[in-house]
């Protein structure tokens, strides 16, 4: 994503004036203030924890970041954009299977193999996106879902090609310890809370706003809704393949049960949950999401409900996600301390 | 800049077809530069079918349509904007969630040249004070009157100072007092120099602003002229005083 400097953008004229439609998270805005040094003391905790954890746990950390990647690629999609997409994970499954082919059968370094998935998903979050994109809100939705149940369906069915549920073994790591994966994973995610930041206080994130409150509305102003659709759902989606890639490289193993049509409803449920178009929300999303079915592993059987119930009562509770409900918490507690 | 009285808008035998509905049936008429062109005509005349042809929301059956010589039919909506055609709707459509300057910004986006910042800022100061909502600058759009809110969308197609304008009854839904002030701005608009074509159901308001008036029915123009000649043309009478008096 670029946006052109020295144009005289018109978000320039409002100074300090934060957007009002609870767009928050702007990472530039979070870090003038004393956000800055939680954001801080959290990075540093991000940083040791890995240090401290047991095998298990971090195996847990790094799934949790890559499902928070894909949350914040699809939140953009969703949140700033309004389309709702349901097949988040096929970009993901495209950035690994690029990865382990390009290093299995093509023999390039696992290095090459990363800068090649998000270009090789880019292209095909571009394909995706000229038809899908024409379809609105639920269409969209189940246009998506009929793709990843596509995909899904290619992936079992080429087993010459990509090993079917039986799988490829032997996918090479791009770094040598568990720790370095989690950091990876973790430069990527502040990678794209930058990149979301930039984009919430540009133009661009301005124009996706529009299309979300009236695509009818955009191009009356000149604006080239379609143009803008297709390069964020294609730019969101390179970034969850790079997810995507460094996933499958740590596990160095890939199999098509990892991208099933049901799998394809996490992304959405961690953006949901986390908070529909804030940069934070996700991150939450992911903890909480992925999280929960760890907490709850005891309960076997009765865990997919459990896990179910929990999520829809997050919704009920605030549909504007985890985010939502700690700003109203901060709305509540301040009310209180005003009697 | 085109000189006065240059044709800047030339529609020639255009025709849209909704099922067996002739929406606009063979209509050619012309815009001259600087003036303000009245389109009356009773509902489902095919006025607002109209101003979708021109701005690309529908594609044409038949027939062109030129913007400053060029043909701009069936082109997509943004770049008919881009090459400076501006238009309000009959229903108010604005950005519901954002402030009135978040608003006036995504307006500008696309069609700011390349310039400084103190000018664009400039920009949104004055069509704010044009349409007197200089006190709400910092205020959701849905939480706007419906008046301001109607304010607003003209705001958006006008801070641009686009090259024609297109309203599309602009006192839909105004109480008395409230239209009177959307006449006082058109007439503004109107002494800056743009060129308007203007939708408009009010007789006595299309009367008071236009330059020259174009009468739609049944999708056909049924006549053209100043609006002394429409007040006493006999056909117009017919189609579409003599239905209000009815």
């Amino acid at each position: 994503m670029k946006w052109k400097n020295g144009k005289g953008k018109p978000e320039a004229l409002k100074g300090g004036h934060v957007s009002s439609n609870g767009d928050v998270g702007t990472v530039t805005g979070l870090l003038k203030k004393k956000s800055t040094y939680i954001f801080l003391v959290c990075l540093i905790f991000v940083v040791l924890l890995p240090h401290y954890s047991s095998n298990y746990a971090l195996r847990l950390m790094i799934t949790m970041a890559s499902s928070i990647v894909a949350a914040m690629c699809l939140n953009v999609v969703l949140g700033y954009m309004g389309y709702p997409s349901l097949c988040q994970n096929v970009f993901f499954a495209v950035g690994a299977y690029t990865m382990a082919l390009a290093t299995l059968r093509l023999g390039v370094s696992p290095w090459t193999a990363l800068f090649l998935s998000p270009i090789v998903t880019f292209i095909v979050g571009y394909l995706a996106a000229i038809p899908f994109l024409k379809l609105r809100s639920m269409f969209f939705a189940i246009g998506t879902l009929a793709f990843t149940g596509v995909v899904s369906a290619i992936l079992v069915n080429l087993p010459k090609i990509t090993g079917s549920d039986a799988g490829l073994r032997g996918i090479p790591r791009l770094v040598k310890s568990d720790i370095n994966f989690f950091y990876l994973e973790i430069a990527l995610i502040l990678v794209i809370l930058a990149l979301t930041g930039l984009m919430s206080r540009s133009y661009w994130g301005k124009i996706l706003v529009a299309i979300r409150e009236d695509e009818d509305l955009a191009p009356h102003f000149g604006i080239d809704t379609t143009k803008y659709k297709r390069l964020t759902f294609a730019a969101t989606s390179a970034l969850t393949g790079v997810a995507g890639a460094i996933f499958f490289s740590y596990q160095t193993y890939i199999s098509s049960n990892y991208f099933t049509i049901g799998s394809s409803f996490t992304a959405l449920a961690v953006a949901v949950v986390g908070g529909g178009g804030t940069a934070l929300g996700p991150i939450f999303g992911g903890l909480v999401v992925v999280g929960a079915p760890e907490v709850f592993r005891s309960m076997n059987v009765w865990r997919p409900s459990f896990v179910g119930a929990v999520l829809v009562i997050v919704i009920l509770l605030s549909p504007g996600g985890i985010v939502g409900i700690s700003q109203n918490l901060r709305g509540y507690l301040r009310k209180r301390g005003e009697k | 800049m085109a000189e006065p009285g240059k044709q800047i808008l030339e529609i020639e035998n255009l025709s849209k077809h909704f099922g067996g509905i002739r929406a606009v049936d063979e209509l050619t008429f012309d815009v001259k530069q600087g003036e303000i062109l009245g389109l009356l005509g009773p509902n489902g005349s095919g006025k607002t079918t109209l101003f979708n042809l021109i701005t690309g929301v529908y594609g044409a059956d038949t027939g062109i349509i030129r913007f400053q010589g060029q043909d701009i039919t069936n082109q997509l909506s943004y770049k008919i904007a881009l090459k400076g055609i501006s238009r309000t709707f009959q229903s108010t459509k604005v950005f519901h969630t954002q402030t009135v300057l978040d608003n006036i910004a995504t307006a500008m986006i696309a069609r700011a040249r390349k310039r400084h910042i103190s000018e664009s800022r400039k920009k949104v100061t004055d069509v704010l004070e044009f349409v007197h909502l200089e006190h709400v600058r910092n205020a959701i759009a849905g939480d706007l009157t419906h008046a301001e809110q109607r304010r607003l969308m003209v705001a958006m197609a006008f801070v641009e100072d686009p090259d024609l304008l297109l309203l599309d009854e602009i006192t839909a839904g105004m109480s008395g007092e409230e239209c009177n002030e959307m006449i006082e701005m058109a007439k503004r608009i109107r002494d800056k120099g743009a060129t308007v074509v203007l939708i408009e159901h009010n007789m006595k308001v299309a009367m008071a602003l236009s330059d020259r008036i174009v009468v739609l029915n049944f999708g056909k123009k049924i006549a053209e002229g100043t609006p002394e000649e429409i007040a006493t043309n006999e056909t117009v009478l017919e189609a579409y005083l003599g239905r209000e008096e009815a």
